[in-house]
C-alpha cells in the first residue's frame, strides 16, 4: 500500500526547503498605487528614455557584446548596494565579516548563522551547516523577529565577527540591517525603455508565439521581459545581443505588433548557458558555498549567491568569468 | 465604516508603507511559495509584488471579520498569479533561479503524477502540500468552503494512487 499522505507530505517539504526566500515589498510599486501616480511616473520615466534610446541607437552596430569590468560595474540588479569587486569580498581565515542573517539555536547543537536569503522548510528559515556556519558570542538576547519552531530559536541579527576554521567568533552584534537580496527585477524591466510608437502603446501581444521567435534565433536575441508603462498596458522587452537594434525593433513590431522594445544587451544566450552550466556544476558539488544561481537572462550577467567567497570559489568562478558573472556575497570581509 | 477603519489600522493604512509592509511580512513566504507553485514559469517575485500592489490598493477593503489576513493577501496572490499564468511571460528570469537542495527522486516522480489531475484537484495538492497552507487557507485560494477542500483532496490523493504505484 502506497502511503500517498506521507509522501505528498515529504515531496512538499523538499519542495519547500528548496524555495528561495520571498522578496521583500517594493516600496516604489506600493508607492505608485498609493498616490495614483502612474501615469505621471510613465511620462516622466519616458522622456528619460527616449534620451537612452537614442543613446542606443547611436551606439548600436554589428558586434555589440562588450565585456564588463565586474569592479566597475553597478549591480545589474539595480541593487542600491555599492558593489565590490569580487576580489574584495573573498574571506580568509583569521578575517572580521559581517553580515546580517538568521540565528538558529537549539539545545545541544551549535548555534547557526545563515543568510536570510536561504531555504526555509515551511514557514521556519532553514539554517543549518550546509548554508551556515556555527557561531559562538551570539546574545539570543537581543535578536529580533525571535520566533521558536521544535524547540529551536530563531531569530535576527547583524553580527561582526572573526573567522576561525569555519566558524564565527562574534565579537559585535546590532539589530539587522536592510539589505537587498540576491533576486532583483533588473532595472530596464523596472520602467519601458523605449518611447512609445507613433500611435502610443496599444493592444497585446502573443506572448508565446514572440518567445518561440526569440528563442530561435539566439545568436541574435537573448532575453524576454514584461515592463508595464501604464496601468493595463504590457510592452514586451527583448534583448538584442548582436546586430541592429532599430532594425530588430522594426523586425519584431512588424510581425507582433507595436507593443515590442528592443534594447542592447550585453550577453548571448551561449555566453550565458556556458556560464550557467559551470556554476550550477560547482553548487552541485556542494563544497565551495554556492547558494543559488539565477538571471534576468539577457539583461543582468548570471547572479550567483554565495554564502561565503572563499579563495577555492573565487579561483573556481573566476575562471568561468567575471565578465559574466554577478556574485551576490551574503559574508563579507570588513574592509 | 466601523470595520473598514479597523482593517486601515490593521494594514498601516494611515501609517504608510512601512507599516504595510511590516503587516504582510509574515504571509510573504506563503505568498511567494503560492505564486511559484501556481505560476511556476512566471517571475515568481513579480507576481509578489503585483499582488502586494494589489492589496495596498484595495487595503480599506480588507475586513478581518470576513477572514484572516493571510487568506485574504494568498486569495490575491492566486488571482495573479493566475493571471502571470494566462500570459505565460516565461520572462526574464528569477523564475530560472535555482537553489539548492535539488529535487530528490520521489519529489519529480509526484510532480509528474500531478501533471495528470484535473485542475482543481492539483490545486488542492499544490496548496496544501507543497505551499503548506491550512485547509481554511487552501479554501480561500480556491474560493470554495473547507469541505470542499476535503473532498478534492481525498479524490486527488485516491486518483494519484495508481499513477504513483508505477513509479515505484
Amino acid at each position: 500500500m502506497i502511503d500517498i499522505e506521507g509522501r505528498l507530505a515529504s515531496a512538499g517539504e523538499s519542495w519547500r526547503a528548496a524555495q528561495p526566500g520571498p522578496p521583500e515589498p517594493d516600496p516604489d510599486r506600493l508607492d505608485s498605487r498609493r498616490h495614483n501616480r502612474w501615469p505621471m511616473a510613465a511620462a516622466a520615466a519616458a522622456v528619460a528614455l527616449v534620451i537612452a534610446g537614442t543613446v542606443l541607437v547611436l551606439r548600436s552596430s554589428p558586434r555589440l557584446v562588450t565585456p564588463v569590468d565586474p569592479s566597475t560595474r553597478p549591480s545589474a540588479t539595480g541593487s542600491p548596494v555599492v558593489s565590490r569587486p569580487p576580489a574584495a569580498l573573498v574571506v580568509r581565515d583569521g578575517d572580521t565579516v559581517e553580515a546580517t542573517g538568521i540565528v538558529r539555536a537549539e539545545p545541544g547543537n551549535p548555534i547557526y548563522f545563515c543568510s536570510p536569503f536561504g531555504a526555509s522548510v515551511g514557514d521556519q528559515p532553514a539554517c543549518t551547516a550546509a548554508i551556515g556556519l556555527p557561531a559562538t558570542g551570539v546574545d539570543l538576547n537581543r535578536l529580533t523577529h525571535r520566533e521558536e519552531h521544535s524547540g529551536a530559536v530563531f531569530g535576527r541579527a547583524w553580527l561582526r565577527g572573526v573567522l576561525r576554521d569555519g566558524a564565527i567568533d562574534v565579537i559585535a552584534q546590532a539589530p539587522p540591517r536592510e539589505e537587498p537580496g540576491p533576486w532583483h527585477l533588473p532595472e530596464v524591466l523596472k520602467t519601458t525603455p523605449c518611447p512609445p510608437p507613433g500611435g502610443g502603446w496599444r493592444g497585446s501581444i502573443d506572448n508565446d508565439a514572440i518567445q518561440q521567435y526569440v528563442e530561435a534565433r539566439a545568436s541574435r536575441f537573448n532575453g524576454i521581459g514584461i515592463s508595464r508603462p501604464a496601468p493595463g498596458v504590457e510592452v514586451i522587452v527583448v534583448g538584442v545581443s548582436a546586430g541592429d537594434v532599430p532594425a530588430a525593433q522594426n523586425e519584431l513590431r512588424a510581425k507582433f505588433g507595436p507593443n515590442i522594445c528592443a534594447v542592447i544587451v550585453a550577453y548571448t544566450a551561449a555566453a550565458q548557458r556556458r556560464a550557467r552550466t559551470a556554476v550550477e556544476q560547482l553548487m552541485r558539488d556542494g563544497e565551495y558555498w554556492i547558494q543559488g544561481i539565477g538571471c534576468a537572462c539577457g539583461f543582468t550577467p548570471v547572479i550567483v549567491q554565495v554564502t561565503m567567497l572563499n579563495q577555492r570559489s573565487y579561483d573556481l568562478l573566476q575562471r568561468i568569468g567575471f565578465d559574466q558573472l554577478e556574485l551576490w556575497v551574503w559574508l563579507k570581509p570588513v574592509p | 465604516v466601523t470595520s473598514t477603519v479597523r482593517a486601515g489600522a490593521a494594514v498601516g493604512l494611515s501609517s504608510g508603507v512601512t507599516d504595510f509592509a511590516d503587516w504582510v511580512r509574515p504571509h510573504l513566504p506563503a505568498m511567494a511559495r503560492l505564486a511559484a507553485r501556481l505560476a511556476p514559469h512566471a517571475d515568481r517575485d513579480d507576481v509578489v509584488q503585483e499582488a502586494l500592489a494589489r492589496a495596498w490598493a484595495k487595503r480599506d477593503r480588507f475586513d478581518e471579520r470576513r477572514g484572516s489576513a493571510s487568506a485574504w493577501l494568498l486569495a490575491i496572490t492566486a488571482d495573479q498569479a493566475a493571471k502571470a499564468r494566462r500570459r505565460r511571460p516565461r520572462v526574464a528570469g528569477l523564475s530560472e533561479a535555482t537553489v539548492l537542495p535539488a529535487a530528490p527522486d520521489d519529489v519529480i516522480d509526484i510532480e509528474r503524477a500531478l501533471r495528470q489531475l484535473p485542475r482543481r484537484q492539483r490545486m488542492a495538492i499544490d496548496c496544501y502540500y507543497f505551499v503548506g497552507l491550512s485547509v481554511a487557507e487552501t479554501a480561500a485560494v480556491m474560493g470554495c468552503a473547507e469541505g470542499t477542500v476535503k473532498s478534492t483532496l481525498a479524490d486527488a490523493r485516491a486518483r494519484l494512487r495508481p499513477l504513483l504505484r508505477g513509479f515505484t
